[in-house]
Parts: structure tokens; C-alpha cells; sequence
């Protein structure tokens, strides 16, 4: 009997369990911090428990460990089922997955204690920069070889967006990190003044990018038709927008240095490409959601499903945003406030927590053997959690937001400004309550996942689940005589 | 400080033929021989969950 090949879903599994543990660590975190911007005592005078020292622990435990995770581990699931084949290298996948878990506690470990290069989502010193780019060079590496063993001819749309999103995050992650070490915990990058700016937004802008929108939109363009059981709405359209989405977004980064030193010019360009970027945007979105024509009564049932459309709802309505706060003249009013804030976390616990948790809860009961999840009431609990969580979150952030950018700006007849500056934080600071309770209710929302995915992998646990077989397609027999062609 | 004219020739070349290769992707994925194999291709991530039943 031949021998069947099955899909590696261990290392799924692994990364499935990293996703769910990074979760909570990088959002309690978050909210730990927005505590302390509300009632400041939360900090305790105790250095690596500051703000400034925690504030890089939620951002790169949040990116990098829960959304890293999940990325790589639905990446891993999905360049399988779309080529027909079993992962290629599983030591190396297996490599990722304990690098990455390394680097994540490394980074979370040494950030709070001050050894930092103090860029923004690049805050890990040059040692954890190697292993990153290592581990990530071994990622891309199983990726494409997974790829070039395909039994399928044509590389389905996601595959495209995952490609994309290792490739770039490589070039930006070794680009922006390039340092002269001076000691173990201490480098200095070998960019100075504007142009180091100018790189790290230039990274810190197609961060996000590629990061947090390539990648997921290869989670969305798999696991949305998936659960709708739809085929994707437009398949050619979602060629247009991936091309049009990769050649734009690496343009838009200066917009994240208006009115600074940085040329004028360079500063329209981002705006000008900012602007266009909101058509791919769009164009993904819509296709996402016309997928599911003639299943939006699932949403009544299948909480996944409620996940996956409210991402999608998030990601346009956070890229409109986007789009116009890159316009210079509403950048002079939300820049430097909490707008900026609203605005990330909307993209982020709106649409890439969002589409996360849909495909997680997609994804998990597949590669744990299970026919569903352990409980569909804790995931209609986790969606309306989360739900609150984000609007409040974002709502909070939005009227705090334009409040500062109004005290800001106002002046008195004679020129002088009519508010100080601590009016405006007193103005905002029941708003940062707020923010402070909407994170809660995300976080709970992420323990009830915890707990259902948990319960969900007993059997994986007790070792009770056969691994799944690839499907491969009968060899076509070849006909002799060949058939003739068809006659008119 | 001004550019030299040699850098607005390019970026007005560059420009013409960013957008010819944009309306090239538009007519090139739009082509019907393509069809076929979008359509099939666009059922991909049904597969999984049909041999699950």
C-alpha cells in the first residue's frame, strides 16, 4: 500500500498555542499601560514598569508575538491546503516556530529594561535583530520551498499576499536595523537626523503594510471565502489590488513626518500616494465582503463569520481614515494627538485582531481534529467582548483626539495660546478611563478564546487526532490514439 | 536648491509607465482565456472544509 502524504500540522498547532498565549501577555500589557496614562500610581516609581519602558513590551507583544504568530501559523496551514502539499523542511518550520518564540521572549525581556534602539516597532537591540532576520530568512525559506513543491499550477491569491508580506518585511527589517554595536546592548544605527526618520517611518509605514495588511490579507483571502463556503467573489480583481497595493503602500511612509524637518516635497509624496492607497484598500475589502453574497445568514450562527466581516468593516473604515489623515491639513489638526491613536487600534483590534480571531477560530478545529470548536456560546461571547472593547476603545480615542488637536490650536486674539497644555489632559482624561475599560473588555474577550481553544485541543493534547491526508489528484490516463479534435 | 531637469523627466517616464503597466494588469486579468482557470482557482479554500464532511 502506498504510503499517503498528510499536512504538517504540528507546527500549526505550535503556533496556534503562541498566538493564543501572546494574546493576552501583549494586551494585558496594554492594558496595564492605559491604566497608568489614566491613574498614573500604576507605575509605582519602579523604572521598567514606566510607561515608557512597558509601552514597546504591548506593541511588539501584540505585532510581533500574537500577530507574528498567528501569521506564521495560518501561513504554514495555508500554503498547504492551496497546493495540494505537505509543508517542505519541517525541521526548519519547526526552527521558526522556536526562534520566533525566543526572539519574542528576548525583546519582551529586554525592552523594559532600558536596552533599546528606541525605533518605533524596531525597539529590539542588534542581537535580537540577527536572530530576527535569521529566523525570518528560515521562514521564507519553507514558505517558498512549500511553493515550488505545489500540486496545484496556478499560486492562489493568498500565497501572493503571504510572499509579499516575508519578502518585504525582510528588506524593511534589515534596512531600518543596519547598526554599528558598540557593546552587547547598545548600538547606533548608521543613519543620522532626517534621513534616519525618513528610514525608520519609511519602515515603520510598509509595517504596517506588510505586516499588519499584506499578511492578513492572505489570512482574509483564504479563511473568508472559506467560511462563507463561497468561492472569492472577483478572483481577477484580487490580482489588481495586490499590485496595486504593493506598489503604493512603500510610498506612503512620509506621511508619518509632516510639518517636520523632512523636505516638503518628500512629505506630498506620501500624502499624494496615501491618498491613492485607499483604492486597493477598498478593493480588497469589498471583495472580502461580496464573498459573502448569498451566505450572510451565517452570520447569524457562525460567530467566525461575524468575526470576518466586522475585520473587514474595520480595515476600510480604518484605511478611509487613514487615507484622510494623511491629507496635510487634517494632519495639522491629528498629528501628535490621540486621533492617531484611534486610528491604530481601530486597524488593529478592529481589523487585524478581528481577522485573526475569525480565521484562529476557522483554523482550529480543522488542525486539532475536531469537527468545531469546544463552545459556540464562549465564541459569540469572545465577538461581543471584543466588539465593545474596540468601539469603546476607539470611540474614547476619537473625542479625546480632536479635543487635544482643538485646545491645541486655539489662541487668543493677541496670538497667545488660549489653553495650557495640562487643560487638555485634564479635558481627556475620563476619556483615557474609558480606553482603559474598552482594553478590558478585548482582553477578556482574548481569555474566553484561551479557554475554548483549550478545551478544543484535548484531544490533540491526549495524542487522539490522525494527521490529515493530502488530497492528490489521479494522473490523468493518456488516451491512444490521441482524440480528435472537435468538428464544427 | 533646484532639481536638475534629468530627475522631473524621469519621474514623468516613470509615472506613464506605472500607469501603463496598471491599465496592462487591468486588460491582461480581464482576458476571458483566463477564466477558467479564476474560477477554479477562486474555489480553492472551499476544499478543505468539503473533505471534512
Amino acid at each position: 500500500m502506498p504510503k499517503t502524504e498528510t499536512y504538517n500540522d504540528q507546527v500549526v498547532r505550535l503556533f496556534l498555542l503562541a498566538a493564543a498565549v501572546w494574546g493576552i501577555i501583549g494586551m494585558s500589557v496594554g492594558v496595564w499601560i492605559a491604566a497608568e496614562l489614566a491613574w498614573p500610581f500604576w507605575n509605582f516609581d519602579v523604572p521598567f514598569l514606566t510607561f515608557s519602558r512597558l509601552r514597546p513590551d504591548h506593541t511588539f507583544g501584540v505585532i510581533f508575538a500574537f500577530g507574528g504568530s498567528a501569521l506564521m501559523g495560518t501561513c504554514y496551514y495555508v500554503v498547504q491546503r492551496t497546493g495540494h502539499t505537505r509543508l517542505a523542511f519541517p525541521r526548519v518550520a519547526n526552527l521558526t516556530f522556536w526562534g520566533w518564540q525566543l526572539i519574542c521572549v528576548l525583546a519582551m525581556l529586554t525592552m523594559p529594561l532600558g536596552i533599546t534602539q528606541s525605533k518605533e516597532y524596531a525597539e529590539p537591540e542588534w542581537f535580537i535583530d540577527i536572530l530576527i532576520a535569521v529566523v525570518w530568512v528560515s521562514f521564507g525559506f519553507v514558505f517558498f520551498a512549500t511553493l515550488a513543491r505545489r500540486r496545484i499550477r496556478h499560486i492562489y491569491v493568498a500565497n501572493w499576499y503571504y510572499g509579499a508580506f516575508i519578502i518585504a518585511v525582510g528588506l524593511l527589517h534589515i534596512v531600518n536595523n543596519l547598526a554599528v554595536p558598540v557593546s552587547l546592548t547598545k548600538s547606533y544605527p548608521i543613519y543620522s537626523g532626517v534621513v534616519d526618520a525618513m528610514v525608520q517611518w519609511w519602515y515603520g509605514h510598509n509595517a504596517v503594510a506588510f505586516f499588519l495588511t499584506a499578511g492578513f490579507l492572505g489570512m482574509m483571502y483564504y479563511f473568508v471565502p472559506r467560511q462563507a463556503q463561497q468561492p472569492l467573489w472577483s478572483y481577477r480583481f484580487s490580482i489588481v489590488n495586490f499590485w496595486a497595493l504593493i506598489s503604493i503602500y512603500m510610498w506612503a511612509g512620509s506621511h508619518h513626518l509632516m510639518y517636520t524637518a523632512l523636505p516638503d516635497w518628500v512629505q506630498s509624496v506620501g500624502m499624494a500616494f496615501s491618498l491613492i492607497l485607499l483604492m486597493p484598500s477598498w478593493g480588497s475589502a469589498a471583495n472580502g465582503l461580496l464573498t459573502f453574497n448569498g451566505s450572510w445568514h451565517k452570520l447569524k450562527t457562525d460567530p467566525a463569520a461575524k468575526f470576518m466581516v466586522i475585520a473587514l468593516v474595520f480595515y476600510a473604515a480604518s484605511t478611509f481614515e487613514g487615507s484622510m489623515m494623511a491629507i496635510k491639513t487634517v494632519n495639522a489638526l491629528s498629528h501628535y494627538t490621540d486621533w492617531t491613536v484611534a486610528h491604530v487600534h481601530s486597524g488593529s483590534i478592529g481589523w487585524v485582531a478581528m481577522i485573526t480571531i475569525g480565521s484562529l477560530y476557522a483554523m482550529a478545529p480543522r488542525a486539532l481534529g475536531r469537527p468545531a470548536m469546544h463552545s459556540n456560546t464562549a465564541m459569540e461571547w469572545h465577538f461581543w467582548l471584543h466588539t465593545t472593547g474596540v468601539l469603546l476603545y476607539v470611540l474614547a480615542m476619537w473625542v479625546a483626539g480632536v479635543t487635544e488637536g482643538l485646545m491645541w490650536r486655539a489662541t487668543n486674539p493677541d496670538g497667545s495660546l488660549t489653553h495650557a497644555f495640562i487643560d487638555s489632559l485634564l479635558a481627556i482624561k475620563p476619556l483615557y478611563a474609558v480606553r482603559w475599560l474598552g482594553g478590558m473588555f478585548v482582553l477578556a474577550g482574548m481569555v474566553v478564546m484561551a479557554w475554548n481553544l483549550w478545551h478544543t485541543a484535548a484531544h490533540a493534547r491526549a495524542k487522539l487526532i490522525t494527521p490529515i491526508p493530502v488530497p492528490i489528484p489521479e494522473p490523468e490516463t493518456a488516451q491512444v490514439p490521441a482524440p480528435l479534435p472537435a468538428m464544427g | 536648491m533646484t532639481l536638475s531637469p534629468f530627475w522631473g523627466n524621469l519621474a514623468g517616464v516613470v509615472t506613464v509607465a506605472s500607469m501603463l503597466s496598471f491599465i496592462g494588469i487591468w486588460i491582461w486579468v480581464w482576458n476571458a482565456r483566463h477564466k477558467q482557470k479564476y474560477d477554479a482557482l477562486a474555489r480553492i479554500p472551499m476544499d478543505d472544509e468539503e473533505q471534512s464532511q
